[in-house]
């Protein structure tokens, strides 16, 4: 018997810098060290190059285990991931299939609250439901500014919940099973006290901007209403 | 007053009409209403830079035909979205214009009741009308559009309501249902 096959999906448009990237890749890492075969496409840079959203959408089809990765957009799916599900859902429906894949999703916000995430996981499984999937769980976490960094080897720092979680989850799914509820509630712990991502977020927005005022040679008004 | 009606599910069946019968419903208010049908619209996906944000405040850097809605978007005290359900949220087009709508939000954090939101660039408190339109009754996807529904109008200041109609259900009189929209606001 041939290794099962784990397929991850990027729905960010951020690429190398994108935090669901990054923690797409290392539960990833996890599954192929436990024998899994593994493959990763990105939804957004696939977007204008038809042949390769078609391997995409084969990748996403021959998959045992299907996992998407993205930030909430919207309290939702980020728009070209909706289009892709739709894709997935109407080759499902044409071609009958007679196996069951599993589907995970890992969705992370850029709000302190894990529980933003929720109505997207909701969606997530939904469409497993409806679509022949066996829904596997799913891991979602707040303040995922600060997960768009590398990360370390071993679980540590402010990341230590969320790589272990990570690592939890991997070992469940390459065993078959289901993400532990336990695990999906390590990934969600605050990284760090609230009002701290709180006052981080708003002095980098202003850090942001004056970087690029600077830039631009001129002080910019981050209030500006340019359509009143 | 301003009214803003988007529409995710185009000139097809029921979606045409629902438009038709809101706009009627406005007019009939004296509310001028702006009218979309996305799924004719190039609106390119959100790129995710916050250039919005910190580089060209309040304005995207794409240019294209998100350039008409934002406008409308920024003045609006009504807002009336259409769109088919899927797996629960909304469909891809009226999705890859809310992904384009930051720029009416300020960076900033603040909070609302125990969350943090981002305060509205404009100042506007609208409020949202979301209509759903399902082939037939599905428990699970309508709780979890309600919610969906719920959700953004807290990140949108916006006091809202959904409404999900079956086939079939778009030809009976839903218009009643949309008449708390306005309870408190002046004409
Ligand atoms: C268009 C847009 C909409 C967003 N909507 C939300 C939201 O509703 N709630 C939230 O907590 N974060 C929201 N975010 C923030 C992202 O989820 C957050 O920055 C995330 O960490 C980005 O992940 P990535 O690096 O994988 O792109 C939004 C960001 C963008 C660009």
């Amino acid at each position: 018997m041939s290794a099962a096959k784990a397929v991850l999906l990027v729905g960010s448009p951020r690429g190398h810098q994108s935090a669901s990237r990054r923690l797409g890749l290392r539960l990833l890492q996890g599954l192929s060290s436990r024998g899994m075969t593994v493959e990763t496409h990105s939804i957004y840079g696939d977007l204008d190059a038809p042949e390769k959203e078609e391997a995409l959408i084969a990748a996403a089809l021959s998959a045992d285990l299907l996992i998407f990765s993205f930030p909430l957009y919207v309290d939702h799916l980020p728009a070209p991931v909706i289009r892709t599900l739709d894709r997935i859902a109407s080759e499902r429906r044409e071609n009958l299939p007679t196996f069951r894949p599993r589907l995970t999703a890992l969705v992370q916000c850029g709000f302190p609250e894990t529980h933003q995430n929720r109505t997207a996981l909701d969606i997530m499984r939904r469409f497993a439901d409806l679509n022949g999937f066996t829904w596997a769980g799913g891991l979602a976490l707040g303040m995922g500014g600060a997960a768009g960094r590398p990360m370390p080897e071993k679980p540590k720092g402010m990341l230590r919940n969320v790589l272990s979680a990570l690592d939890q989850a991997a070992a469940a799914l390459a065993g078959g099973g289901t993400i532990p509820e336990e695990t999906s509630m390590l990934m969600g712990k605050p990284m760090m006290p609230k009002w701290l991502y709180f006052l981080g977020a708003n002095w980098g927005w202003k850090q942001q901007a004056r970087k690029n005022g600077k830039k631009a040679g001129r002080a910019l008004d981050l209030r500006a209403r340019p359509y009143a | 007053m301003n009214a803003l009606i988007l529409n995710g599910g185009g000139a097809a069946k029921p979606y045409r009409d629902i438009a038709d019968r809101a706009e009627a419903w406005l007019a009939v208010r004296k509310i001028p209403a702006a009218y979309f049908d996305l799924t004719g619209m190039e609106i390119k996906p959100c790129r995710g830079c916050f250039a919005c944000w910190t580089k060209t405040p309040g304005l995207c850097f794409q240019q294209d035909a998100m350039g008409s809605i934002l406008p409308h978007l920024a003045k609006a005290d009504v807002i009336l979205w259409i769109t088919p359900i899927a797996y629960g949220g909304y469909g891809f087009h009226l999705k890859k214009a809310l992904d384009r709508s930051i720029p009416v939000l300020l960076p900033f954090f603040v909070k609302i009741g125990a969350e943090v939101h981002h305060p509205m660039r404009y100042g506007t408190e609208a409020r949202l009308a979301a209509i759903g339109i399902l082939p037939a009754a599905d428990a699970e996807s309508e709780r979890i559009f309600g919610e969906l529904v719920r959700r953004n109008s807290i990140n949108m200041h916006a006091r809202a309501l959904s409404l999900v109609l079956h086939a079939g259900e778009e030809n009976a009189s839903w218009e009643g249902r949309l008449e708390p929209l306005l309870a408190g606001k002046e004409n």
